[in-house]
């Protein structure tokens, strides 16, 4: 598959000296959704806008189809990045909503007229109503019509939701799918609602104090992530060998967090001697992988994987 | 639409706001002058206070126009570049509604200073400003007043474009710290200033000097602009 995103050691420490990434390399293929999760401050964001010339990276580089975003003006047009606060719509202030979208006509080549008028219904926004008297959950569902009816060949969607209700969230994630089986592109979810999204990553990239922790297909992802319960000792001995991202005890019976493939064989013989086999949700791998509660052992597990 | 037109749109959208504010202003300076004359002066000469009022005044308004224009379009920036716009492409269209601003400011300015002599009464009320005197109707005489305007609009646009490009890319601190040294330029040469704009003087060369000063700024600030992060 073509690599529409290339990151090289990219690193960004801002003017405070923190360092927001630290040295990471990720490529980003074409006509897919990726996932990208992380805890607040992990430095999704500033991934993002490196990816889109927002920021200029303090060392390393990132390339996208092939050129450098930085000043490219044909690049960027082919970008849409839908921020996490849509407060920034209301700068146009007075203008109205379908004059907005008129512009983002103007900026998007393959915008599609129709559909941002279909969308606007289905998200029951008021075209005519002007930017500024937007509620916060109406200026989310401007900032994803936008994105969605843009049909960028890359389009960022970061925490786009903010505000929307549930029912509207469920639209939103429907809507994306069913357009991107239609017109396929390379989209980029930026999300905490990971339960509700999981339905749409193809891919997951998980990020950790400026780092990649895991970069791997959504399908690989759920044929390594298990909870594995039994007997201490059978468990272990089944296990050994695997990387084991958590253990927790209760008495004489362990759970373990897994992420590691079992095959067909290996998950008949634990069953035959008792031990539990679950598939551990993608909200639970995250949280195993990046909740550095003190402990070193998420941590250097995180590494393993 | 081209991003251009687009850009346009929003700048003339944004532009709505100070000028409500300063027009505001500007009339209530109007009003309370003419009442004071009114009342309190007993000078009943309608058309010759408005005129004085009316250059002084419009002549606040622009300046206040002036320092809103390049702030307001600087905190449009996170916007565009959110809209597929380069940091170049907005800026050299930013310039070019700057300048198009202190084009129509100029003319405006220029009209009404020049049209006070027909509205005051007596030909002994002259108006004089950097020299010029309102009753003097020579195309140079127009002309040079003109370039003056312009070229002091200009460069009090392009400073102003630079302290903000410093403010949103350096920061606070560095932004106050251009604001003052643009403030104590002024202030060194108030006593020349002031001789200038009472007495007038070397209008053209004072003109170009200050073209040259507005073109040396707009390149300081590209400078600043061309390393712009948008963090929000």
């Amino acid at each position: 598959m073509n690599k529409i995103v290339e990151c090289r050691m990219l690193t960004k420490v801002f003017d405070n000296q923190a360092k927001a990434l630290d040295q990471v390399n990720l490529d980003i293929e074409e006509n897919r959704i990726y996932g990208l999760l992380g805890r607040n401050g992990a430095g999704k964001t500033t991934l993002l806008k490196l990816i889109t010339g927002q920021l200029f990276p303090t060392t390393g580089n990132v390339s996208l189809f092939g050129k450098r975003p930085h000043e490219n003006e044909a690049l960027l047009g082919n970008i849409c990045f839908v921020k996490e606060n849509a407060f920034y719509l209301k700068s146009f202030r007075d203008l109205k909503v379908k004059d907005v979208l008129k512009m983002a006509e103007a900026v998007y080549p393959s915008w599609d007229c129709s559909f941002a008028e279909q969308l606007a219904v289905c998200f029951r926004l008021d075209v005519n109503k002007k930017t500024k008297s937007l509620s916060k959950g109406m200026l989310s569902a401007a900032a994803i019509i936008i994105g969605l009816a843009c049909r960028a060949p890359l389009t960022i969607f970061d925490e786009a939701y903010l505000g929307l209700d549930a029912v509207l969230r469920q639209q939103f994630y429907n809507t994306l799918l069913q357009d991107y089986t239609e017109n396929p592109r390379t989209i980029i979810f930026s999300t905490h609602l990971i339960e509700e999204c999981k339905g749409l990553m193809d891919r997951v990239v998980i990020l950790e104090e400026g780092e990649i922790l895991l970069h791997e297909d959504m399908d690989k992802i759920n044929e390594k992530s298990f909870y594995v319960a039994g007997r201490r000792e059978l468990v272990e001995q089944h296990l050994k060998g695997k990387c084991i991202l958590h253990t927790e005890e209760m008495g004489r019976l362990v759970r373990m967090a897994i992420f590691d493939s079992l095959s067909d064989i290996e998950q008949n013989a634990m069953r035959l001697d008792g031990i539990e086999i679950q598939p551990m949700p993608l909200q639970k791998l995250f949280i195993t992988l990046t909740a550095g509660n003190g402990g070193g052992e998420n941590e250097q597990n995180a590494a393993a994987v | 639409m081209s991003k251009m037109q687009l850009q346009f749109r929003i700048y003339m959208q944004s532009l709505k706001l100070p000028l409500k504010v300063i027009m505001a202003v500007y009339l209530a300076n109007i009003i309370i002058s003419m009442a004071i004359n009114a009342v309190v002066l007993k000078n009943h000469d309608f058309f010759s206070t408005m005129g004085y009022n009316t250059a002084l005044i419009l002549l606040n308004f622009i300046l206040g126009l002036l320092v809103a224009i390049p702030v307001v379009n600087f905190n449009m920036f996170n916007l565009f570049l959110g809209f597929g716009m380069t940091r170049k492409r907005y800026y050299i269209n930013m310039s070019v509604f700057n300048l198009l601003v202190c084009f129509a400011l100029t003319l405006l300015m220029t009209f009404v200073y020049f049209t006070l002599s027909f509205m005051l009464r007596s030909g002994s009320k002259i108006l004089y400003v950097m020299g010029f005197a309102s009753v003097d109707h020579r195309l140079g005489t127009i002309f040079l007043f003109a370039l003056v305007c312009f070229s002091v609009f200009l460069v009090i646009a392009s400073l102003n474009s630079l302290i903000c490009s410093v403010f949103h890319s350096k920061g606070g601190w560095y932004g106050l710290s251009a604001l003052l040294v643009a403030l104590s330029i002024p202030v060194l040469f108030i006593r020349q200033i002031y001789d200038f704009v009472v007495w007038g003087g070397a209008a053209a060369l004072i003109g170009t000097a200050l073209l040259a000063a507005s073109l040396g700024a707009s390149y300081l600030a590209w400078r600043f602009v061309s390393g712009l992060e948008i963090h929000t």
